[in-house]
């Protein structure tokens, strides 16, 4: 079957009206659970996943893909709005989002991030359609040392992303590296740091350390800092929303960057939006001349991160369709779907069910156009949050956030610990130390760890094994270069500028 | 005052660093063939001191003043931390005695206590609300298996 064909009948698939209906549920509840900070596309897919029993497997696996990829376009609404995410992979979008907001330019954040969604997706969905299979082999050629070393070297690029000095932003990866140590350490059993109590087993879930370092400590900081509070610019017209033409113009090649970062990221078993949207946002950091605006409402720092999780949502089902391997948690979901409906995922996949691979593919662009033309006008709704008094609206916060985190696993333990890491976070925020790297360092921490003993099992214990493998050293040369590059901007000037106002 | 941060910062790291390492000692480093569950804890534990000490020697270098508080304005500076987490606290111990509803309510109660001088009536009328609010979307909505409502203990 030639492309065209394919794609020919993919449509086919994907324009009866039951896949439209589907997929319209599908992106609009997937929005909305993205906007509810603690609910991520994680609890809302398992909520939903029973309801899909009694579907046609096409029908309920496009549902549930639009409500993976829809969360993805929500999470990032909280975050520019309140600068309390709304997924984890949204965390990102705070960082100058927020500023932008405050600034009196959330509609243009919020516009620049659907359409930098909407690019990053389409990207990645083309990607999947013209390279799917051979792309599958890429995530192949990474075996245990390879991922180690690329893990280690995102790591300390991570630190990177600190605003301050690098020597903090480091301290933090490497706390987030010791948080996702918590938890009974998968190759011996043995479980470390949990301090006896019994819940603590399976570690931190990342969405309770997510929620409270960046939306407790938030409601907090915005409390106890009266000027924070009142909106000046809470007057949002349909002009405040267009771009400049300067936006535009800055966005271009980020957004490439970020769909290029994602689709790769994507692509790798094991790391998912999350990773793709911190380093996208860390690359563009580090390209731009002008690194300083970064953390005060640079549209780099949105528009690369969306198109870089976007385009990871769609090429993370990559790995999961043709090789069976998800990339995160709700893949796995998605890949428990296929199975239940006696579809197992695997290189045959696409060979053995080409109309529901290529109607998926479809959909997934059918359903992106959706959420791209639901959103737009659904800005200046959202807008106008922002108008809303603060103690009104902080309540609502909390009772959300609450909600949110005990339904993971409806667990109060849960709800405790979001209130420890959001004093946690309150008293970083204090001491000025940044919680993005630490996320970072919690995701990838373990996974370093794990790769890093599997290499040396399999070369039992001899070093040269990262280097014996070209991609493995190429890896190592990078991390070096990083980190020489990174120690001369640091000998250069003595201090980094830091434009901090004392309390 | 930069300086007294930054020297609260790197006692802070050290003071993470120490813990982690001395509870992780423990665990074992393992050798190369198999590292033990304890070498990437101590490992990183002693970057972070490591930076610690860093940070730490540059803020007294950079010579430290002690900022000065008092008492009245420390109280009034932690009366939105305790309030927002005391009600996520009460949430948590709520939420499986009690339901939805009452620990949503009770969320934006003592919450509201972070502002001085809020208006009873605007608490009780939003409590309600928000925890009718919250059980429509969550429970209604969403279908969440949430309990909303419970008496006895």
């Amino acid at each position: 079957m030639s492309f065209i064909e394919n794609i020919a009948l993919g449509f086919q698939v994907a324009f009866t009206t039951q896949a439209l209906l589907f997929c319209f549920i599908g992106v609009f509840i997937g929005t909305f659970i993205g906007v509810l900070p603690g609910l991520g596309s994680v609890a809302g897919l398992s909520m939903l996943l029973p309801l899909t029993y009694h579907l046609p497997p096409s029908a309920a696996i496009i549902m549930l893909a639009g409500i993976y990829y829809g969360a993805q376009y929500g999470g990032s609404i909280a975050s520019i709005l309140l600068n309390l995410p709304g997924s984890p992979s949204s965390a990102v979008a705070c960082l100058d989002g927020h500023p932008m907001s405050q600034q009196g330019r959330a509609g243009v954040a919020l516009l620049m991030t659907t359409v930098a969604s909407f690019i990053g997706a389409t990207i990645g969905i083309f990607l999947v359609a013209v390279f799917g299979p051979a792309l599958a082999t890429v995530g192949l050629a990474f075996g245990a040392a390879e991922y180690s070393m690329l893990l280690l070297t995102a790591l300390f690029a991570a630190g990177a992303i600190a605003q301050g000095s690098v020597l903090r932003g480091l301290a933090m990866v490497a706390l987030g590296v010791l948080l996702g140590a918590v938890g009974t350490d998968i190759t011996t059993g043995i479980r470390r740091y949990t301090l006896e109590i019994p819940e603590l087993a399976d570690g931190i879930p990342l969405v309770v350390l997510a929620l409270g370092m960046f939306g407790l400590a938030e409601v907090i900081g915005r409390l106890t800092d009266k000027d924070a509070q009142t909106s000046k610019h809470a007057r949002v017209s349909l002009r405040s929303m267009i771009p400049t033409r300067e936006d535009v113009g800055r966005s271009v090649r980020p957004i490439a960057r970020g769909a290029g970062v994602g689709s790769f990221f994507g692509t790798l078993p094991g790391t998912g939006v999350t990773l793709s949207a911190f380093m996208a946002y860390a690359i563009e950091k580090r390209v731009s001349s002008t690194p300083e605006r970064f953390g005060k409402g640079a549209i780099e720092g949105i528009t690369a991160p969306e198109a870089a999780n976007n385009s990871a949502a769609q090429t993370a089902f990559i790995p999961t369709l043709t090789l069976g391997v998800p990339g995160d948690a709700s893949m796995a979901l998605l890949l428990g779907a296929l199975m239940i409906h006696g579809i197992p995922p695997g290189p045959q996949f696409v060979g053995q069910h080409p109309d529901l691979f290529w109607g998926l593919i479809i959909s997934f662009w059918i359903g992106n156009v959706l959420l791209a033309i639901l959103n737009v006008p659904l800005i200046g709704m959202w807008v106008q949050l922002l108008r809303i008094p603060y103690h009104y609206l902080f309540p609502a916060i909390l009772v959300f956030v609450c909600i949110g985190i005990y339904s993971v696993s409806n667990s109060s333990f849960d709800v405790t610990i979001v209130a420890v890491f959001g004093l946690i976070g309150y008293v970083m925020r204090l001491l000025r130390f940044e919680v993005a790297p630490l996320l970072i360092g919690f995701i990838l921490g373990p996974m370093v760890e794990e790769n890093l003993r599997r290499a040396l099992t399999i070369s039992r214990g001899d070093p040269m094994i990262f280097i014996d493998s070209p991609l493995s050293a190429a890896f190592v040369a990078l991390f070096v270069i990083i980190l020489l590059w990174t120690l001369r901007g640091t000998w250069r000037k003595p201090r980094p500028q830091q434009n901090q106002t004392i309390e | 005052m930069t300086a007294f941060r930054d020297l609260l910062s790197g006692l802070v790291l050290l003071l993470l660093s120490a813990a982690f390492i001395i509870v992780g000692s423990g665990y074992g480093l393992g050798t190369p063939l198999r590292l033990g569950p304890g070498f990437l804890p101590i490992v990183t534990a002693s970057i972070l001191g490591i930076i610690g000490i860093a940070i730490t020697v540059n803020a007294l270098r950079a010579g430290v003043t002690l900022p000065d508080t008092q008492l009245s304005r420390t109280i009034a500076f932690l009366r939105a931390p305790i309030a927002i987490l005391g009600s996520i606290i009460v949430f948590s111990l709520t939420i499986n005695r009690f339901g939805l509803l009452v620990a949503s309510a009770l969320v934006v109660a003592i919450s509201s206590l972070a502002e001085p001088g809020t208006n009873i009536i605007r608490v009780v009328i939003l409590s309600i609300v928000l925890s009718g609010g919250a059980a429509v979307i969550f429970v209604f909505g969403l279908g969440l298996p949430i309990r909303l409502f419970r008496w006895w203990g």
